[in-house]
């Protein structure tokens, strides 16, 4: 029997506090105990993931890749970006879209950490950043799977995103994007988001968007589920 | 790319959270009063300011103590922690109530406020090059209300500074241009970066915060190299300083002043019954002028609750002299006042001036303006703006588009024109996006009133709209705000207003000399011809072995009112700039040509029939390639410029081949009255065709100060010979993942610009 995996991406994008469980109960049948040796489990890897932040209101284009996948994203400051699954190295290249010299500043995050920080006042200008060696940009996302949790501004949110084998819980502040990498590998997938708010600041907002049209919105309550199909 | 042909601002927003404390004025804890943290840089006098394009200090926070022994302990009682800008709005914020209109995201915690130290946390990069003229306001926040004695800088512990030099021309050298990650001299012990905040008369601890006040901390920030890295992966080895921007002790009722910040002294007035209340909070927000750039906003104090007149005081960042005749520099501000229901009133163009030094007769100069001409207000009813922005071609959402309202000055001279860019006259009152479907305003929360939830309806007001997004034509959709309502004319419903934008295409090929030996990313850039306007920008990816891939991109049509005028903009200029990758990290300094093609007829506008837009007819897509393109290395250009004001940029650009000059990229100069004054560098591919570089003063190019330069080839370095069982690894460079048996290094450029 396989259980679910839990990665915990804590608080403003970052990660983990979580561990794939690939308990196996086989063969230890009723009696058995501790099988998955609570506490014990191992954490994956720490995650990337990423702050746009600055002059409040900027528009900037976002191109994102992992080793397996380039995502689009196109948004204001301030947002947050969590990649779901994400392998390194992972590479962003944010472009201001607005000829002015308002700043904008890329924070790329591992685990808990800070990374990287790159900046751009410059009209139209490109701030980019990684973790990892990087080469070229991956292929499009495919499936592209997008959750924008749009609202409410300054939401502390807790999120459970699945897919039929695994998932993982992030805790992020509103606005954010988060990015599933290849649910459930790629093919046929089926995956939902389940998002608990923690400072209640009011209803939620959050869209789900399949390979770039709009799945299901969510206007209201703290507590949303969103599922695809 | 251009840059920094405006000040670098960040904002700052002080209390726009209603306070729930009536009593007290901006809503402070009684024992408490604010610090406003700026830093501006105290670089130019160093050795180190020519040799950089970008000097970035990576701040966690700053940190105060009573004590005056810059040698206390880190974790001796008393420090008080101003951390990075977190959240807008004021939601979360523990004790302070205010906060900053730049977000940085805050720190890490359930609260997003704990800062502690020896861990990695949310930080604010301050690049030292754009704050040479004019403070930056790091952050706001409420603090016990004492005389504080030092103050210490917190760094990123892992990656302090990070630096991109230009190139170099001692060997051996590493490579310019690319990102440098500096760390701290190991002189400076236990990493304290501190100073004093003392009288110098006295010795006594000298920063004296006042219950319930606004204290300015300006500090300058200068960086000492003591070691320069002789390889492309080595390290830069830096000592941080600090000094202290010290304020002058205020005489009341003079405000305290700082020689790097503008007092402004001002008035509203209000015609509401009762005057000035806690149910209906009045906000002054300053602008960068002409634009939605939110420097400083201020809550009314509520002294002034049941008062029809209400002085108030900001303190804006400023630079310029008001003592000379006439008076020079200046930094420009809209201002305008917004509540719940009530009218705005807008000041454009408000020229501010430092108030430190004092005049002949010792006096601070105080900009009263606002005293002289004060904001009026009236009661009005108000109402939401909402709707969804798209593209008039194929009603496909547009996202990230920028919706401002705009209101003409009275006042402004010449005429307000709200049609022009940047609009002359007209302050931005209101401001909204557009999410990932189109649909504005994006979402706030129970706490937080968006701007276009509360716009007055205001017949008096004479509106304009203007929404901008990359790649399409800039739209004045109709505004009404008579009858009590505010709407688009062509909705039929209150508050609604859904807009549709107008643009053609650009598409061709972006051709290299040769077949990529890696993936190649080039971004198509396109901006108003003769000007650092840009339009849109878009990224081709050409494959290994291809020398070539098809680009397409929104970009407006020639009815685009995008002059300085507002006339339309009817010519385009086209340059390249590509990703290039160093020792696998993406750069911003390219090393592949920039191709360049001036003055393309912009596409002819969407014929309309119906309401809807055909975009397929003739002329509506133009076509262009962008050839030329090889993987030349670095170049870097330094010198410096004649007669440097505050705000002197050096612009480079390059003539396509019908000789029509396509702006690039510019780099500020460090100002008069530092020992490197005049001094600029700049970064940009090693063409072998000249680059031309012009004299810019507060965005105005001078075309007879200009000067052509051709930037030195890299040289090429052999690889170490191979010896028994060693094989030197070949340099990274930034044309391909390797030089084979040599290293591409570039090499600096001199050129002095009149």
């Amino acid at each position: 029997m396989n259980r679910s995996a839990k990665k915990v991406v804590r608080n403003t994008i970052a990660v983990l506090i979580c561990a794939t469980i690939a308990a196996a109960c086989g063969g230890g049948g009723f009696g058995s105990t501790d099988i998955t040796n609570p506490g014990n489990t191992p954490n994956v890897a720490a995650q990337t993931s990423f702050r746009i932040v600055g002059q409040v209101g900027t528009p900037f284009a976002l191109t994102i890749s992992d080793a397996r996948s380039t995502w689009h994203v196109k948004g204001v400051i301030p947002l947050s970006v969590v990649i779901i699954n994400n392998i390194a190295p992972v590479r962003i290249s944010a472009s201001k879209l607005v000829s002015d010299s308002s700043l904008l500043s890329v924070e790329v995050i591992n685990g808990f950490h800070v990374y990287q920080l790159a900046s751009t006042t410059d009209h139209f200008g490109v701030a980019a950043g990684s973790f990892g060696r990087v080469t070229g940009f991956a292929p499009p996302a495919s499936p592209d799977v997008e959750f924008f949790v749009k609202g409410p501004t300054q939401e502390v949110f807790d999120a459970l995103i699945e897919d039929q084998n695994t998932g993982a819980v992030v805790e992020a502040t509103a606005p954010t994007v988060i990015l599933f990498d290849s649910p459930a590998g790629g093919a046929t997938p089926q995956f939902d988001g389940i998002f608990t708010a923690v400072t209640f600041l009011g209803g939620f907002n959050i869209d789900l968007t399949f390979n770039g049209v709009l799945w299901e919105s969510m206007l209201a309550g703290t507590n949303a589920t969103l599922r695809y199909p | 790319m251009t840059a920094l042909l405006a000040p670098v601002l960040i904002v700052l927003a002080i209390g726009l959270v209603n306070s729930p404390r009536s009593a007290r004025a901006y809503g402070v804890p009684k024992n408490k009063g604010f610090l406003a943290i700026g830093f501006v840089s105290a670089n130019g006098g160093s050795t180190s300011a020519p040799s950089f394009e970008s000097l970035l200090m990576n701040v966690i926070a700053v940190r105060l103590n009573k004590s005056t022994d810059t040698s206390l302990s880190d974790f001796a009682a008393g420090w008080v922690i101003v951390g990075v800008p977190a959240h807008v709005g004021g939601v979360g914020l523990g004790v302070s109530q205010i906060n900053t209109g730049s977000n940085f995201g805050g720190n890490f915690g359930f609260n997003g406020v704990s800062v502690s130290i020896g861990e990695a946390r949310p930080e604010v990069q301050v690049d030292l090059n754009a704050i040479q003229s004019l403070a930056q306001i790091f952050n706001t926040q409420a603090v016990p209300a004492e005389t504080y004695g030092q103050a210490e800088l917190i760094l990123d512990t892992a990656r302090p500074v990070t630096v991109i030099p230009v190139c170099g021309n001692a060997l051996p050298r590493g490579e310019g241009c690319i990102n440098y990650t500096a760390t701290l001299d190991p002189s400076l012990s236990k990493q304290y970066i501190r100073v004093a905040l003392v009288d110098p008369k006295t010795g006594n601890a000298a920063l004296d915060v006042s219950r319930q006040q606004l204290t300015p901390l300006i500090l300058g920030l200068n960086l000492s190299f003591t070691g320069v890295p002789i390889t492309s992966t080595g390290t830069y080895t830096v000592l941080p300083s600090m000094t202290w921007v010290q304020n002058t002790t205020p005489t009341p009722p003079t405000p305290i002043t700082n020689p790097d910040l503008g007092t402004v002294l001002g008035e509203i007035d209000t015609s509401l019954s009762g005057g000035f209340a806690s149910a209906r909070p009045e906000t002054i927000t300053a602008e960068v002028a002409g634009t939605n750039n939110v420097v400083e906003s201020l809550n009314l104090p509520t002294t002034c609750n049941g008062k029809p007149t209400c002085q108030f005081t900001m303190q804006l960042p400023a630079s310029g002299d008001p003592n000379t005749t006439p008076p020079t520099g200046g930094t420009a501000y809209d201002f305008y006042a917004s509540g719940k229901a009530t009218s705005y009133a807008v000041r454009s163009n408000v020229i501010v001036y430092p108030s430190v030094p004092p005049n002949q007769n010792g006096s601070p100069y105080l900009n009263i303006d606002l005293q002289t001409n004060p904001l009026k207000i009236v009661s009005k009813s108000q109402n939401s703006l909402s709707g969804k922005i798209t593209d008039a071609c194929n009603g496909i959402a547009i996202q990230a588009a920028t919706l401002q309202l705009l209101m003409p000055d009275p006042l402004a001279s010449p005429t307000a024109n709200c049609l022009a860019n940047p609009p002359v006259g007209c302050v931005a009152v209101a401001t909204a996006a557009t999410d990932e479907v189109g649909t504005f305003p994006l979402p706030t929360n129970g706490k937080i009133v968006a701007q276009f939830a509360q716009i007055p309806a205001d017949s008096s007001a004479n509106y304009s709209m203007v929404v901008t997004a990359s790649g399409y034509d800039r739209t004045f959709p109709p505004i009404s705000a008579t009858g009590g309502i505010v709407k688009c004319t062509d909705s039929t419903k209150k508050g609604a207003c859904d807009v549709s934008l107008n643009h053609g295409f650009l598409t061709g090929n972006v051709v290299l000399d040769a077949p990529a030996t890696a993936q190649t990313n080039v971004l198509v850039m396109a901006e108003d011809s003769g000007t650092n306007n840009l339009e849109n920008v878009g990224m081709v990816t050409i494959p290994v072995g291809s020398s070539s891939a098809t680009y397409t991109m929104n970009v407006p049509d020639s009815l685009n009112p995008a002059s300085s005028s507002g006339a339309a903009v009817t010519a385009l200029d086209l340059f390249t700039n590509a990703l290039d990758i160093f020792n696998g990290a993406p750069q911003i300094a390219s090393g592949h040509t920039i191709a360049v093609v001036g003055d393309v007829a912009a596409p002819s506008p969407p014929t309309v029939t119906g309401g809807l837009s055909n975009c397929t007819g003739a002329g509506s897509t133009v076509s262009q390639d962008l050839t030329g393109i090889t993987c030349v290395g670095h170049g870097g250009v330094s010198g410096t410029v004649g007669g440097p004001a505050p705000f002197t940029t050096v612009l480079l650009s390059k003539p396509d081949a019908s000789s029509n000059l396509v702006d690039l990229e510019s780099a500020p100069s460090v100002p008069s009255n530092n020992a490197n004054a005049g001094y600029y560098a700049l970064c940009a591919p090693a063409d072998p065709n000249p680059y031309t570089l012009t004299h810019v003063n507060n965005g105005i190019p001078d075309p007879s100060a200009t000067a052509q330069v051709t930037l030195a080839a890299p040289v090429m370095v052999p690889t170490a010979v191979p010896t028994a069982g060693v094989t030197p690894t070949p340099c990274p460079g930034i044309c391909d993942a390797g030089q084979g048996t040599q290293c591409l290094i570039c090499t600096g450029t001199s050129q002095n610009v009149p």
